[in-house]
């Protein structure tokens, strides 16, 4: 009888000692899979924030042949942008959401102006207009192009052309 | 009696069941990170597609041609909602082909959605390396977007061409543009069988067939109108209806008229600022600004595209002898 008890406890022994290694591995392959995961997710957010800019990059690029900003009142020049459309878009919020951007703002470089954002009271005596900006002070990085600027002038030439930049960036993983 | 055997013990058993368990998980685990990598990979590329799809758009050009590589066979699906925003959207899926598993996914990819693009295909679009698109601009009668047509290197076009003035029109526009995997031939016949095939006169056998201003698609018995546009590039409406379906056509011409929309009310303020600073087109071109704005704004359907044509045919007549232009 000693013997068969004897022989019992080892057995439960082998069993507890089974049952832990067995737990112990499960507990290490779950700590690997939480150090996958929390990689992947946070490869994950740079192909987003990748794409996004890309996406940007592009937009910036095309601009000037939106036909929301092409200056198209002359062929003097087919590629500008027309800045009086542009101010009168800025007061049009249907397009807040129309190129996937977070900020978009068209700059007037040369020649200087005051760096003051326009409106119709000071325009063209201005230097930017932001159309969209959703970034609540955060602009983070922009994506750039130069452009050239056309608009109505009330002196001399009927049209002035002006050089300028686009500044953009792509719709933040925040919101 | 000297018994002997091996001891089967209850160590044994728990430990199989435990394994047996444990490489069941394993194995469940490894399957849904497959699924969960390829819903990754086909999100990511729908929206790298739609990202390539904006050097197409045209700027000085009236058309462009452009090629998109893939690395494995895939599927885009192309739908286009109008019940979001104003200007509706566009949006893209895509599904790749996988050796691990099961070919496809039962699921359609995730959606990315554009709100400026205009994509027009016979969806979904299958391709086994490249995809073809090419983009003309749209003059109503001021520009307003570019319409992308997309198609494959498996499924590929057959114009045939009969003689008359709208096919030699179109075919002249294709010998410019020389598509790849679009072929142009006088008879039916000479169309391989994989082929979409798009004739000027009612043959039997045609998938679309091209009429005065009337699309259609005898295999569902559908039809489209379309309307020549203005300058040089007349047909940007007619490719658009050849290269998809009328679901999509209907869909995306309805974004369109949204976007001629907002465009016209952006022309009509830029004239009224402009007027005191002495670049006149009031009271004429307000007017008729106002006229083309009612008429797109009830737009429902193509067939009412000819009413449109004619308010845009009167807006142009009445902005290009100024000196000061509106568009």
């Amino acid at each position: 009888m000693t013997r068969s008890l004897a022989s019992c406890s080892k057995g439960q022994l082998k069993i507890q000692q089974m049952a832990f290694m067995l737990v112990a591995v499960i507990i290490f392959f779950s700590m690997i899979g939480l150090i996958y995961f929390s990689v992947s997710m946070a490869n994950l957010q740079t192909e987003v924030e990748k794409l996004r800019r890309a996406e940007a990059r592009e937009i910036v690029k095309k601009l000037s042949g939106a036909p929301e900003l092409a200056f198209t009142s002359s062929t003097d020049c087919a590629a500008c942008i027309d800045f009086d459309k542009v101010l009168l878009l800025n007061e049009n919020n249907a397009y807040d959401d129309f190129w996937n951007l977070d900020y978009l703002m068209i700059e007037k470089i040369y020649p200087d102006s005051p760096d003051v954002e326009c409106n119709r009271a000071n325009y063209p005596d201005c230097s930017k207009i932001v159309i969209i900006d959703k970034t609540q002070g955060n602009i983070g990085g922009t994506k750039t192009a130069f452009v050239a600027l056309a608009r109505w002038d009330t002196n001399g030439d009927p049209f002035v052309y002006e050089l300028g930049r686009i500044h953009a960036s792509g719709v933040s993983l925040n919101d | 009696m000297n018994r002997k055997g091996y001891e089967f013990s209850f160590a044994w058993i728990f430990a199989i069941l435990v394994g047996a368990v444990i490489i069941f998980l394993a194995i469940y685990t490894t399957v849904k990170l497959i699924d969960i990598k390829r819903t990754e990979i086909e999100a990511s590329s729908g929206k790298q597609l739609g990202t390539l799809l904006t050097p197409v758009e045209t700027t000085l050009e009236e058309s462009k041609l452009a090629t998109i590589f893939i690395p494995d066979e895939t599927i885009i699906y192309n739908e286009c909602d109008l019940d979001r925003g104003i200007f509706g959207s566009q949006d893209i899926s895509v599904n790749i082909k996988s050796g691990i598993g099961d070919a496809w996914r039962s699921e359609q990819g995730v959606r990315n959605s554009f709100h400026n693009k205009y994509l027009f295909s016979y969806s979904p679009t299958r391709g086994g390396e490249e995809f073809y698109v090419f983009s003309k601009s749209l003059m109503f009668p001021f520009k307003v977007a570019d319409l992308v047509y997309m198609w494959s290197d498996k499924e590929g076009y057959c114009f045939v061409f009969s003689g008359n003035m709208l096919s030699n029109d179109i075919e002249k526009e294709l010998k410019q543009i020389s598509p790849t995997n679009i072929i142009n031939v006088s008879s039916l016949g000479d169309c391989p069988s994989s082929s979409r095939k798009v004739c000027f006169t009612n043959i039997i056998g045609c998938d679309v067939v091209v009429d005065n201003l009337k699309v259609s698609y005898p295999e569902r018995g559908e039809s489209v109108f379309y309307s020549e546009a203005f300058e040089d590039n007349k047909y940007p409406l007619l490719f658009a209806a050849i290269f998809s379906n009328k679901e999509i056509y209907e869909c995306q011409v309805q974004r369109l008229m949204n976007r001629a929309v907002q465009l016209a009310a952006v022309y009509e303020k830029k004239s009224n600022y402009l007027t005191p600073k002495g670049c006149s087109s009031a009271p004429v071109l307000p007017a008729a600004l106002i006229s083309y704005r009612n008429a797109i704004s009830s737009y429902s359907s193509s067939t009412e595209l000819n009413i449109v044509r004619d308010k845009a045919q009167t807006l142009k007549s009445k902005n290009d002898p100024l000196t000061c232009k509106l568009f």
